[in-house]
């Protein structure tokens, strides 16, 4: 029994013909079944292994390297927060700890499958600080209210689609009512 | 003061990142006018004529690299293009990619064409699905169009573009560790020399550029070298896309001429906000800071060297007062000893080290000789001992605190805490 179906090998070498030489699509072909798969697991690390004609531990070491490749299944939505240096400027501690209040520790899934959250490094929306996104789809100005209504929106069955649509709405941090904002105003 | 758009000239054109608008606002002319008109040569010469330079941090003129490559080489030769922006405080690539990407597939094309080049590669960082959507979507306008294929417009040049993802890896911005990612390893600097012009991808000659050097290099072609050389100075001309954001009312990315001074791109940034400016960092993070009453520097190679900084990815980060220094260096340590690959020691022993004691001295307990300590291991860790630049990176921030902010770190050591007590200890 297989993970990596006969279409996605099909695929596979599809995409290794665009390189010069096949090894360079090994990244690709990874993104590709961690979206179908939602995650690199041993049997993918294994398989994509004898499509490459590698070792297994040789593509294990190239999954280890990378932190978009997760080893373990995380939720149906994965939210990611930036907490590098513009973000921080402007209240990513206080958008951390409310994610940590609303779904506890990070790299960890709820137990209906639902949510993950980790941190991440500048995520190059530093003008939409604090920047977050939502399974790689951007989310401006996460301050601590809207982290928490982003939860509960997609707890309570909302599609994300509509959820990032309303959370990208708000044109300034200020109109998103931030922390870091309302500090400044002397608060 | 007005930006000068040049390379976001594009930026608000409705879909402009579509064939028709692109087409319609002057896009791919220059391709035409490279292939139908000049020589491989005469492309490396008005780009070398230009003055212009690499935007990626190095500054290497940009037509001197495509010049290095070697004419006799039996070996295939690639163009890569670095779309792996990760320097903490720069978002102008991402934009470049997402409201642009014919143009760079333009300048792309036109740099295979001058170093005789048939395989190009965009490196776009894992995280940027837009950008990477947007890119595929004219990638394959592109094909459809002939503007990349088979004899593209009709001549006898041929040429191919792949579009590549990173997977989450900052120092795959480092142009030998992205050569190293892209033939599907961990993503760990080389040593140089060889440089990737004489052996970079495949071992073959490879042009690494940046996102905006390339297409700025398009406009060079279409328009002339003394065109380029109207904005900016003599050793850096032309103009420049600075991110700013922090402390800042309006952040975003502003086109400016080179040597523009940081106070004009923070009045573009809509001022510093309420709370004051204490530090800036002029090219992301991982140039040294600057103190606040600074911002007199001009936003070019030469000026920020002047000024004790250094360019880098131009991309200003304004650390207000209320800001403790030692916590926001904190913060930026684990991020680069959480990014160092571990090739070398002094980066990977010296991110970890330095980390370690700015924990101490921001959380209250460090000795009296950690301050010392620190500068002793940055200074360790720095000097160029390492294949890649990142542990200069790391060391930047820290080396810059201690000299402008020294008695910051002294005030944590002398109370056993943090003085800024309004700020939490983050976890």
């Amino acid at each position: 029994m297989t993970v990596l179906n006969d279409a996605f090998r099909a695929n596979a070498r599809e995409v290794m013909a665009r390189y010069p030489q096949p090894r360079s699509a090994l990244l690709m072909v990874l993104h590709a079944a961690q979206e179908e798969l939602g995650y690199v697991s041993d049997d993918v690390v294994r398989e994509v292994a004898e499509i490459f004609d590698l070792k297994a531990a040789d593509v294990e070491g190239v999954v280890t390297f990378y932190t978009m490749y997760k080893h373990k299944h995380p939720g149906k939505f994965l939210i990611s927060v930036c907490r590098n240096l513009s973000c921080m400027i402007n209240g990513a501690d206080e958008t951390i700890a409310a994610m940590q209040e609303t779904l506890g520790d990070p790299n960890q899934t709820t137990d209906d499958g639902l949510c993950s959250w980790e941190t991440v490094e500048c995520l190059a929306t530093c003008h939409w600080a604090v920047a977050a996104q939502v399974n790689y789809l951007d989310v401006p100005y996460l301050t601590p209210d809207r982290a928490k209504k982003l939860v509960d929106d997609l707890r309570a069955g909302r599609t994300l689609d509509e959820v990032l649509t309303e959370l990208r709405a708000a044109k300034s941090l200020q109109e998103a009512g931030s922390a870091a904002a309302q500090r400044s105003g002397g608060v | 003061m007005e930006q000068t758009l040049v390379v976001l000239k594009r930026r608000g054109l409705e879909n402009g990142w579509t064939l028709g608008p692109f087409v319609e606002t002057g896009g791919y002319q220059a391709l035409r006018k490279a292939l139908t008109e000049m020589s491989p040569q005469d492309v490396i010469d008005v780009v070398e004529a230009s003055g212009l330079r690499g935007r990626g941090g190095a500054g290497m003129g940009t037509g001197l690299k495509w010049k290095l490559i070697p004419k006799d080489s039996p070996k295939a030769r690639y163009v890569v293009c670095n779309g792996d922006e990760g320097e903490p405080g720069a978002f102008h690539d991402r934009e470049l990619m997402e409201t642009d990407p014919h143009a760079l597939i333009e300048g792309m094309v036109i740099c295979a064409y001058a170093i005789g080049a048939k395989h190009c590669f965009i490196y776009c960082r894992g995280e940027f699905i837009h950008a990477h959507n947007r890119l595929r979507d004219a990638i394959r306008e592109a094909y459809d169009n002939n503007y990349l294929g088979e004899k593209i417009l009709g001549t006898d040049f041929s040429c191919d573009l792949v579009l590549h993802r990173g997977a989450g890896a900052y120092i795959c911005g480092e142009e030998t560790a992205l050569l190293e990612s892209l033939e599907g390893f961990r993503g760990m600097p080389r040593p140089r020399p060889p440089f990737p012009v004489t052996e970079g991808l495949y071992a073959s000659p490879t042009v690494v550029n940046n996102v905006q050097s390339l297409q700025a290099a398009g406009q060079v072609v279409l328009n002339g070298a003394e065109w380029y050389r109207q904005w900016g100075t003599e050793r850096s001309p032309g103009t420049l896309v600075c991110s700013v954001s922090g402390a800042v009312n309006n952040p975003g990315n502003f086109e400016v001429p080179l040597a523009t001074p940081v106070s004009d791109l923070l009045e573009l940034a809509g001022g510093v906000d309420d709370r004051g400016i204490k530090a800036f960092a002029p090219g992301g993070w991982s140039t040294p800071m600057l103190p606040g009453d600074r911002t007199d520097a001009t936003m070019d190679y030469e000026g920020m060297v002047a000024a004790g900084s250094v360019l880098g990815a131009s991309s200003i980060i304004v650390v207000p007062q209320d800001m403790c220094i030692v916590r926001a260096v904190w913060r930026g340590s684990k991020f680069y000893s959480h990014e160092s690959c571990g090739k070398c020691t002094p980066c990977r022993e010296g991110t970890y080290w330095v980390e370690q004691i700015l924990e101490r001295i921001e959380t209250g307990r460090a000795d009296a000789n950690d301050v010392d300590r620190l500068r002793r291991v940055n200074e360790g860790m720095s000097g160029f001992k390492s294949l890649c630049a990142l542990a200069e990176f790391a060391a930047g921030p820290v080396g810059s605190s201690l000299v402008h902010f020294r008695d910051e770190y002294d005030e944590h050591v002398r109370l056993g805490a943090c003085p800024f007590e309004s700020q939490k200890v983050p976890a």
